[in-house]
């Protein structure tokens, strides 16, 4: 196994198989080509950023999996204890008793506090989508280093050398990290209600799957993913260097929520008095995020009334197709050398 | 589609710097052309921007009358060899040329075959991380082998490699020329160039200093040898070279250094002087220091 072994001579050459005939009208073929596709996730598949990355998503699905089920439990626990214990209002002094209109307040209260489906849909959201916080913020890191591999490595030459026309490039890495987010997803989705319906059913629970508070988070969630990888590329393009696009979009991701709070809160106290500000949060991708896959609008401020989730689809879709468009016309520009 | 390259007034401009200065040259297919210069010179630039890898601020190359980006299978045409550590540390050999026969749409097995080709199918299951320069560069070859191409660009390829490497790669190369396709190597070394080229193209500050066969450029810039006499009789033996055109040098006692005739003409004057000769040797021209020279005046004509 070293250099010196006999080498084959140069006159092997024409034995070589011919390369395969030019297709007809190749130039004029949508820029998408499978092909590509098929090359980058093999680039994926062949080193070991595939498995690593896969390793830690099925670490943050398992331990937030774990917390989740075990809240769901404790959540649908408490439920059912309280329904033990009807309020009754035949025992009270006549002088305490609640009027008619208190009454039906505290019934509906209750009515709440033990709709037994209701929370189960609710928890069951919850524990659909666990692992998803750190689930992004790995699918971001996986997106960035589809493009910085090629950078660190140098491969970036031989892969424009293969393909000249780098938008075809730029799409085929998109959509290979779209696809590896969507398996990602597939796989983590897969352990978290395959788990969970079993958790929920042992305790004689039936998921309503089709109400859309429980498909919605799953299917949001799956959204979340791809649009994640597709930032990721947009960040690896923006910033060639590994560590340091790494750092950046992780970052971002992780300090997206608490600093946009900061500056929103700000904004709120010193400058727009009005609760409609906490609505322009919305804005920041990390908030987008979280906003698509809740389901209940978040709220900041008392009198808001909450962004709703297509709102935060929206808005993501539009950071990923900026980044998408921006990545690709610095790399139809950018000197390999 | 023939394999000739055509570089047109090729330029770039760096911020502070004017990398490659209005280049132009052809380069025929069944000949080995060797692109010289010294480091820094511009070569890697503009084999780069031949390839589409760099953009340029003027000019045009093409590869059989086609822009490289405007090739729709440019592997078939063109094979490059740019650099040695262009592949993914942790990624096999043969995986990394499976990456690029799937981008280029040939079958994995053509990765085989490449490797077989270059001789590296020993370590084909092994990472490149693991591979030696020499082992990495024809790794290099074996990609740019993928699409059989009609010209082969290479970027200094013997840096790095052994003496057994270098015959390997110069045969190669020879062998790919002499079945009628385009050979285009850069190297900052002339010696190299002249055991291997057919014609040279020497540029230096990217601005073209000398084009044409090596042994016409090697005659127009080392000039004739000398002759280096060492006998007791200096003094008879300067008087009768004083018939003849020459240069003389008094190098050392008893040492002569004649410019202009060669060794059978000196020997003849010996002869007639009655001079006793202990020694006479012909002085091969020093390539490289004629060779720095040229590329020296050039720049100093900046």
């Amino acid at each position: 196994m070293s250099t010196s072994a006999p080498m084959s001579s140069v006159s092997s050459h024409p034995t070589l198989a011919p390369a395969p005939a030019e297709p007809a009208g190749a130039s004029s073929v949508p820029p998408l080509r499978p092909r590509l596709v098929r090359a980058e996730l093999r680039k994926i598949f062949t080193t070991s950023t595939w498995w690593v990355i896969g390793l830690f998503v099925l670490i943050s699905t398992g331990l937030t999996l774990l917390v989740n089920t075990l809240e769901a439990n404790q959540r649908l626990g408490a439920a059912e204890q309280l329904r033990r214990h009807p309020p009754d209002f035949s025992n009270a002094p006549p002088g305490q008793r609640p009027s008619a209109s208190e009454q039906q307040a505290i019934l509906e209260d209750f009515a709440r506090r033990t709709d037994i489906p209701a929370i189960v849909a609710e928890q069951a959201a919850n524990v659909f989508t666990s692992g998803q916080f750190l689930g992004l913020m790995l699918i971001v890191i996986l997106g960035v280093l589809v493009v910085t591999n090629e950078f660190t490595h140098q491969t970036a030459t031989p892969t424009f050398l293969a393909t000249p026309r780098r938008t075809r490039v730029i799409l085929a890495k998109l959509v290979a990290a779209m696809v590896l987010a969507a398996g990602y997803w597939a796989v983590s989705t897969a352990i978290s209600v395959g788990s969970g319906v079993l958790n929920f059913s042992l305790r004689g629970y039936d998921v309503p799957f089709t109400a859309m508070q429980v498909w919605r988070p799953v299917a949001m969630n799956l959204l979340a993913y791809v649009l994640w990888a597709v930032l990721g590329v947009g960040f690896g393009v923006l910033i060639r260097n590994q560590l340091g696009a790494t750092l950046t979009a992780a970052g971002l991701y992780l300090i997206g929520l608490p600093s946009a709070l900061l500056v929103f809160g700000f904004i709120h106290a010193y400058i727009v008095h009005s609760d409609v500000v906490w609505n322009f949060i919305v804005a920041v991708p990390g908030v987008a995020s979280m906003v698509m896959v809740s389901v209940e609008p978040p709220r900041f401020g008392p009198e808001q009334t909450g962004v709703p989730w297509w709102i935060g689809a929206l808005v993501l879709t539009a950071y990923g197709v900026l980044a998408g468009t921006i990545g690709t016309l610095i790399t139809r520009r950018r000197d390999i050398s | 589609m023939d394999g000739q390259l055509v570089v047109s007034n090729l330029t770039k401009v760096y911020p502070k710097v004017r990398a490659v200065d209005n280049l132009s040259f052809t380069v025929q297919p069944g000949r080995v052309t060797g692109f010289l210069g010294p480091n820094g010179s511009g070569k890697t630039t503009t084999l780069r921007m031949m390839l589409n890898l760099v953009t340029p601020t003027a000019g045009t190359a093409t590869i059989g009358g086609v822009r490289y980006a405007d090739l729709p299978r440019p592997l078939d045409v063109v094979g490059a060899v740019l650099e040695a550590s262009s592949a993914h540390k942790g990624r096999t050999g043969r995986n990394h040329l499976r990456v690029l026969c799937a981008a280029a749409g040939y079958p994995d097995r053509r990765a085989d075959e490449v490797l077989d080709l270059v001789g590296l199918t020993p370590a084909a299951n092994r990472k490149f991380r693991g591979y030696s320069l020499g082992m990495r560069q024809r790794l290099g070859i074996a990609a740019a082998m993928i699409g059989d191409p009609k010209v082969l660009i290479l970027d200094e390829p013997a840096n790095g490699l052994d003496p057994e490497g270098i015959k390997w790669m110069r045969e190669f190369l020879r062998a790919f020329a002499s079945q009628g396709r385009t050979v285009f190597v850069s190297s900052h070394l002339l010696g190299e160039m002249q055991q291997l080229a057919d014609d040279v193209i020497i540029i230096a500050h990217g601005r073209m200093v000398a084009q044409g066969s090596v042994s016409d450029i090697i005659a127009s810039i080392a000039g004739p040898g000398a002759v280096r006499v060492r006998t007791p009789h200096v003094d008879q033996l300067a008087v009768e070279l004083s018939n003849y055109p020459v240069t003389l040098e008094y190098p050392g006692e008893n040492q002569l250094l004649v410019r202009g005739v060669d060794a059978a003409t000196v020997g003849r004057a010996a002869l007639a002087a009655r001079a006793e000769l202990h020694e006479l040797t012909t002085e091969a021209p020093d390539l490289e220091q004629a060779f720095l020279q040229l590329t020296r005046a050039q720049a100093a004509i900046r």
